[in-house]
């Protein structure tokens, strides 16, 4: 018997794979299928504070457009205030009670009081955690490294102190130092580590010379970078790790197993292949680990970490990218494209 | 005095709300212009769990008319509950069966009026006393506030004064003038509200409460032997009710500094000429006694607060032993009495003494009542001035209107005055009360914003009238002169007076996208003659321009806003931006940073942007005025509609305004350049229309929100039927933009035929349609007598055959008929040369009746808020008769007039004002009731998803011998969403099982069919997306997501049952 359970934030997951946060939760018939074709848990769509915002403000201008029109009607409607994350935190506690498997919450905040309010609000709709998504654009010239790392540690330690249910990180890779704040989070109380963060930006549309904003799915290139960290926490810090971008297969998962990663998180591939690849890809992992004789993941999990793998001075440092770069002279070898096959943006 | 002096910038409803609802438990209300703002600000305030000064929230209750809410409140008195209203006009005048009774069983409370015209020629939602001079006899105190400060201050002497003396108290104010005018105020907190109030007298109102617990019978009837000797019990409290009142007025000014008088005298100690009035008229009057006194006059006036009880030994004692002449100015009109009603309370007070009293009137609708005209009515009473006189109108029928001579201006000395034109949507007014209420707020300024709009609801001007001063602001009037004009619409150069009133040295602001120096030839004229005349600086700005650029889209309002800040020298430019700026952080911090900073962009934007005109010394070019009726459209266009147009209606004469407030048709389109509307053509080709005409409209160029859904119904209905059609319109947006004078969209064929509108009232408009019908048979009853008679007399071939065939298609309509008919009219002038007198009589009758050959297609028009509330007893009494009227629902869900208030037409889940929290009840299955009475035809249509069916419903309710109802569902504002998605909004309502498509026809029994034709596919779309799609909905789900959910839940098994019970209805038959 295959044993595919494993420890994410202190709760015992029946398998690695989790849903991360996107749009497919809003409907709850998606949230039974994902649970029904396997997935040990989902994180649903992010709260994000930005969000509550603008709807604010689009309800404030949806209940003025008609405003001062007519001596009769100075007003149309009655004056209403936006209930902040009320409505969120109702379709969550709504998708909660239709799961049987774990639910994390992932929060999004502006102020440091919504961060510490929202939280507290998740907490109290039954959660089995929340997921703190740092998601950071740098907008100012002044603002130093450490002040952005103080203040998200800052919010981590104020957000445990009124929550009693897990929370965990969710991380972009672009610090200064990743490991060091990996480890000050650590420190503070992180539960998890989700790594990475896929950063939203903006494409530009160079026919209509104007910015879109295209669906940005992660390919399975881009996991590069989850997979090297995943091997270089293993077994260093205390909250789990859980690998995050370009997990699109069984195979996928079992890298980052090896790695050194507890879980995974699955958006992208979901919506190429649909709700049912999550089936795949856990078929994939249980016939790999019977092909090399392996009945539970701790017998592989960080197999080919840093830890495990000090005697390799490569793999984890600076040298693999000289060693890379040695042999680039090789790559059109292997990637051949005739010019048809290039896109316009490549031709040029 | 015992507080810090707090102010506050609000309006006249807010601070008169804000009293009634320290002191009141309940307050049962009904919607009317101007004064439903107090009702709305209380239920707002009560769902925000404010606490009154018992520490409880108001409970307010939205009744069906205010007859309703008054028996309401009666009920809520009797109960022992403290229970208040807030109401005007006709509202009022609902309301005065049960004033006596209230007044009568001497149960305190407090009615708070924003006085109103009442409807006589026409309806008028502006400001005079007509409505509170109705209700003077009910034995309601009445305690009259003159300004903003007072609406607050006499509001909590009235409530205060009515529990310890028992009287019901009618506090009253200026509709509009006051109601509407934002103006700063010293507040006063409930604490202090609370110090006054000996609760001995809360003790005593409650332990005469009904209850079996002290059971007592409170008599329905008393016979003549003691009747009288009943009515006279009530003596000694209206006689002990002056010392009450000034008892209060006395502890107030203790608690607050603010000293008031049942009558206050001001003016000179030695006056020889005093004017008596009250009301905001009162503030003017005395700016204007300070300006004359000044200048060597000795004159003074009497302002009048108690005006019931009147104290007359109180009212003798103010007048100065000098005074020799007194004009009373009543705002209203008694016609056919002796005099107004206080003038006559004048006479009756000073009788005996050696004064000479004329009375004279003012100031009816709003009309403008100013500084100049109160010396005018100095200057009539030194001119031996005539009794019944009327001032700021020119009557040249009966000459009793006085001349206005002279020009003053009696405002405070460094008083800074702002107009700004502007358009419905673009944020003007909403932009202008926010600069209102900052510098109120934030500075030590007194300040005052008043605001004017075109009736027409598509987004018409707006001009807003600012005042800054140094000193409280007593200028009760328009402005009549500006140092600071911003036009915020260039297309107004030419069509309007934009500079009238530019002081010396003043400031005009153009938003433009010319540059500076092709500006000047932009303007008129009149314009650039003033502009030099008077040394005025003229900046432009291209706000529209600058907003795009910083993401504000369309809304120019923050720029011109800021434009106004930097130049209008009411504060320090510096000052004047970082306050602005804080002031939008404030308001939208909560909403995002990047907000703010887009909002601070656009001020920093505008700033920059602001260019300075160079006025050239002389310019070859100017603007000419541009036409607003076409040349030779008659003299109605052009002695009525142009002036009014151009906001000059004013200087109309009384000779020419028509008698009985009717105007002729045809005539909106004379605001389009005499262009006509469009006929709807697509009727034509449905099998069941027979006499439609589309080579011209009936209807045309409607003044109604643009995507209105009532006029495509009026549209349809007018083709059909027009030529032979009356309408009892019952009040409301479709009498508004149906009949709003100078003119109107309903027209008329090449045969001078068309519909024939009228509009009586809000709460009797299926009676006012009914008793049509009743004319109308009456008038063909006796016409067929005649016609019979005509017959039996065979007075010539021709015309005998002619009369038959007219009595043959009797009871038809189709062109035959209409044909036979102009045959006989033809032949009548010819038949009664030669006819003998017994024959001339009866065809003089026939001629006189002769319009009637051809029956007439009654409709009655109204809203939901006419047909489920307040008019639903007379609706449901003509639906239950055997006359052939046809009554037309346009059915918004809401009152869309007043501005959104919830009616019984509102469906489960809405949110409307009185249902912030979401109507929590289904809608009125109206047509289902109106079903049971077997006998009426019934439909329910919806022209978006289904026009066909729309216009059959219509064509068989006409058809029909016997009263019909046709439901028409009808997109609105109101509704939330973007008007030009109404069609597709509409289909969903339907396939998504909200709104049914029926016929109930019962002349289908005749055939042995079921009356009932279910015409709705089943439900193929989501409820919850059409729910989704608007704001009435979608903000419960922002608001109270909850509560949404559960409602919308409720809503969906409402339409189940909606469409179960009409299914049923279908199988029963």
């Amino acid at each position: 018997m295959i044993d595919l359970s494993t420890k994410y934030m202190g709760i015992t997951l029946k398998n690695p794979i989790i849903v991360g946060a996107s749009n497919l939760v809003q409907d709850v018939k998606n949230l039974k299928k994902l649970e029904q074709v396997g997935a040990s848990a989902i994180v649903y769509k992010s709260l994000f504070e930005e969000q509550i915002q603008l709807e604010s403000l689009e309800m404030q201008n949806d209940l003025e457009s008609y405003e001062n029109w007519d001596p009769e009607h100075a007003t149309l409607f009655p004056d209403l205030e936006h209930a902040g994350p009320a409505e969120f935190l109702m379709h969550l506690k709504e998708a909660r009670e239709v799961l049987n498997i774990p639910l994390f919450a992932s929060l999004n905040a502006v102020y440091e009081a919504s961060w510490i309010d929202y939280a507290k609000k998740i907490s109290e709709t039954g959660v089995a955690g929340i997921e703190l998504n740092f998601y950071h654009h740098e907008n100012d010239f002044d603002k130093t490294s450490e002040q952005i790392e103080n203040e998200q540690l800052h919010i981590l330690k104020k957000v445990k102190e009124v929550v009693n249910i897990p929370v965990s990180v969710k991380l972009s890779p672009y610090y200064t130092n990743t490991l060091r704040m990996v480890k000050q989070l650590d420190r503070a109380g992180a539960d998890a580590f989700i790594m990475f963060n896929r950063l939203f930006q903006p494409d530009i549309d160079i026919e209509k010379e104007e910015h879109h904003f295209p669906y940005n799915f992660s390919s399975r290139n881009d996991n590069g970078l989850a997979l090297r960290y995943a091997g270089l926490l293993h077994s260093k810090i205390r909250g789990s790790i859980c690998s995050n971008t370009g997990i699109h297969s069984g195979s996928d998962v079992i890298k980052m197993l090896l790695a050194g990663a507890d879980a995974v998180q699955v958006v992208s591939t979901i919506y190429r292949k649909g709700i049912s690849h999550i089936a795949t890809m856990l078929g994939a992992l249980e016939e790999w680990m019977i092909e090399n004789g392996y009945e539970s993941l701790s017998d592989f999990k960080g197999k080919l970490s840093s830890k495990k793998t000090q005697h390799d001075l490569f793999t984890y440092k600076r040298a693999q990218y000289v060693d890379i770069l040695l042999k680039s002279e090789n790559f059109n070898k292997y990637h051949p494209k005739s010019e048809g096959e290039l896109t316009r943006e490549e031709q040029w | 005095m015992n507080q810090e002096k707090k102010f506050i910038t609000c309006d006249g409803n807010t601070a008169a709300s804000n009293i009634a609802y320290a002191f009141s438990e309940v307050a049962a209300i009904y919607p009317i212009t101007p004064s439903s703002d107090m009702g709305e600000k209380a239920d707002a305030w009560s769902a925000q769990g404010k606490k009154n000064i018992f520490g409880e929230t108001l409970q307010v209750v939205e009744m069906q008319s205010e007859a309703g809410a008054a028996g309401a409140i009666h009920g809520s008195l009797t109960g022992g509950a403290l229970t208040t209203t807030f109401t005007a006009s006709q509202g009022l005048l609902l309301m005065l069966p049960n004033m006596y009774k209230i007044a009568g069983e001497l149960l305190p409370t407090v009615f708070h009026v924003s006085a109103r015209s009442l409807a006589a020629q026409s309806l008028s939602i502006f400001g005079d006393h007509s409505d509170v001079m109705s209700a003077r006899m009910t034995g309601f105190a009445m305690l009259s506030s003159a300004n903003v400060q007072e609406a607050q201050d006499l509001a909590a002497v009235s409530h205060l004064a009515a529990l310890e003396s028992s009287i019901p108290f009618l506090h009253f104010f200026d509709g509009f003038r006051t109601s509407h005018s934002i103006q700063k105020i010293e507040a006063v907190n409930y604490e202090t509200l609370k110090s006054m109030l000996n609760m001995e007298h809360v003790e005593k109102f409650r332990e005469g409460a009904l209850k079996p617990d002290n059971p007592v019978c409170k008599v329905g009837a008393q016979n003549p032997d003691v009747y009288f000797q009943g009515r006279e019990t009530v003596n000694r409290f209206y006689d002990a009710l002056p010392a009450i009142v000034k008892k209060y007025m006395d502890l107030y000014a203790e608690k607050t500094g603010r000293k008031y008088e049942l009558f206050e005298y001001t003016g000179a100690e030695d006056a020889e000429k005093i004017v008596i009035a009250m009301g905001s008229a009162v503030d003017t009057i005395d700016e204007t006694l300070a300006y004359l006194n000044a200048k060597g006059e000795k004159v003074g006036a009497i302002k009048v607060r108690l005006y019931r009880p009147f104290s007359a030994k109180d009212f003798v004692d103010k007048i100065p032993v000098t005074v020799k002449k007194i004009a009373v100015l009543d705002r209203t009109k008694e016609p056919g009495a002796p005099g107004e009603p206080l003038y006559l309370d004048v006479c009756a007070a000073l009788k005996g003494r050696d004064v000479e009293i004329i009375g004279g009137r003012y100031g009816l609708s709003s009309k403008e009542f100013t500084p100049s005209m109160v010396k005018a009515v100095f200057d009539h009473l030194d001119n031996n001035g005539w009794h019944d006189f009327t001032v700021g109108i020119n009557d040249d029928v009966t000459h009793r209107s006085i001349d206005v001579k002279e020009y003053i201006d009696t405002e405070q000395e460094n008083i800074i005055r702002c107009k700004f034109w502007g358009y419905g949507s673009d944020g003007t007014v909403s932009a202008n009360k926010n600069a209102v209420k900052i510098i109120g707020e934030k500075t030590s300024k007194f300040v005052q914003g008043y605001f004017q709009y075109d009736s027409n609801k598509s987004g018409g001007y707006t001009v807003s009238h600012l005042r800054f001063g140094d000193k409280p602001i007593k200028s009760e009037y328009l402005l009549n002169n500006a140092e600071f004009i911003a036009l915020h619409r260039q297309q107004y150069i030419g069509k309007y007076d934009i500079l009238e009133g530019i002081t010396e040295g003043g400031t005009f602001l153009l938003n433009t996208s010319k540059s500076p120096d092709k500006v000047f030839d932009l303007f008129t004229k009149d314009m650039q003659d003033a502009i030099r005349a008077k040394n005025v600086k003229v900046y432009v700005i291209d706000a529209s321009k600058i907003a795009k650029q910083v993401g504000l889209g369309g809304r120019i309002n923050s720029v011109m806003q800021t434009a106004f800040f930097k130049l209008s020298g009411v504060l320090p430019e510096k000052e004047a931006i970082e306050m602005i700026k804080k002031y939008i952080e404030s308001q939208f911090m909560r909403k995002g940073k990047e907000i703010v900073e887009m909002n601070w962009l656009a001020i920093d934007a505008a700033v920059d942007a602001i260019e300075e005109v160079a006025i050239p010394e002389t310019s070859e070019k100017f603007a000419e005025m541009s036409p607003v009726v076409p040349e030779g459209a008659g003299d109605f266009a052009e002695k009525i509609m142009d002036p009014v147009l151009r906001l000059k209606g004013d200087n109309i004469p009384v000779s020419l305004m028509p008698i009985n407030g009717a105007i002729p048709t045809a005539t909106k389109k004379l605001e389009r350049k005499g262009k006509a509307g469009n006929p709807i053509k697509w009727v034509e080709k449905l099998p069941f229309v027979s006499e439609c005409n589309t080579s011209e409209p009936y209807f045309e160029h409607p003044g109604s929100c643009l995507g209105c859904g009532e006029t495509p119904y009026i549209h349809v209905v007018t083709q059909l039927f027009g030529d032979r059609m009356m309408i009892a319109n019952a009040t409301g947006c479709s009498s508004i933009y149906g009949g709003t004078f100078p003119s109107t969209p309903y027209t008329k064929d090449e045969n001078g035929r068309g519909p024939a509108w009228a509009n009586s009232l809000f709460e009797d408009n299926a009676e006012y349609g009914f008793g049509m019908r009743l004319a109308v048979d009456s008038n063909r009853k006796q016409l067929k007598t005649n016609l019979n008679t005509l017959v039996e007399l065979a007075l010539n071939e021709p015309l005998t055959q002619a009369i038959q065939k007219c009595l043959y298609y009797w009871e038809d309509v189709n062109n035959e008929a209409k044909a036979a008919s102009e045959e006989l009219k033809g032949l009548l002038p010819e038949a009664l040369k030669n006819a003998d007198d017994n024959a001339k009589a009866v065809i003089a009758k026939v001629i006189e009746l002769q319009d009637y050959i051809v029956d007439k297609s009654v409709w009655i028009f109204g809203g939901d808020g006419w047909a489920y509330d307040i008019g639903f007893g007379g609706l449901d009494h003509i639906m239950a008769s055997d006359k052939n009227v046809n009554v037309l629902v346009m059915d918004t869900e809401v009152y869309s007039n007043t501005g959104g208030q919830a009616s019984k037409a509102t469906p489960r889940g809405a949110v409307a004002k009185f249902a912030a929290n979401g109507k929590q009840l289904g809608k009125k299955n109206l047509g289902l009731m109106m079903t049971t009475y077997g006998n009426a035809y019934v439909a329910s249509v919806n022209m978006g998803m289904n026009r066909d069916q729309a216009a059959q419903a219509l064509v068989e309710a006409e058809k029909h011998d016997g009263p019909s109802i046709v439901i028409a569902y009808s997109p609105c504002i109101a509704h939330g969403y973007d008007m030009k998605l109404t069609k597709k909004q509409s289909e969903k309502a339907t396939m998504s099982g909200y709104w049914p498509l029926y016929r109930f026809n019962p002349d289908l029994r005749e055939d042995g069919i079921s009356p009932f034709i279910w015409e709705t596919e089943e439900a193929n779309s989501e409820f919850a997306d059409y729910v989704s799609n608007e704001i009435r909905y979608r903000t419960l789900q922002r608001a109270n997501p909850e509560e949404a959910k559960k409602l919308l839940k409720l809503a969906q098994s409402d339409n189940k049952r909606r469409f179960d019970d009409l299914k049923h209805l279908m199988e029963e038959q």
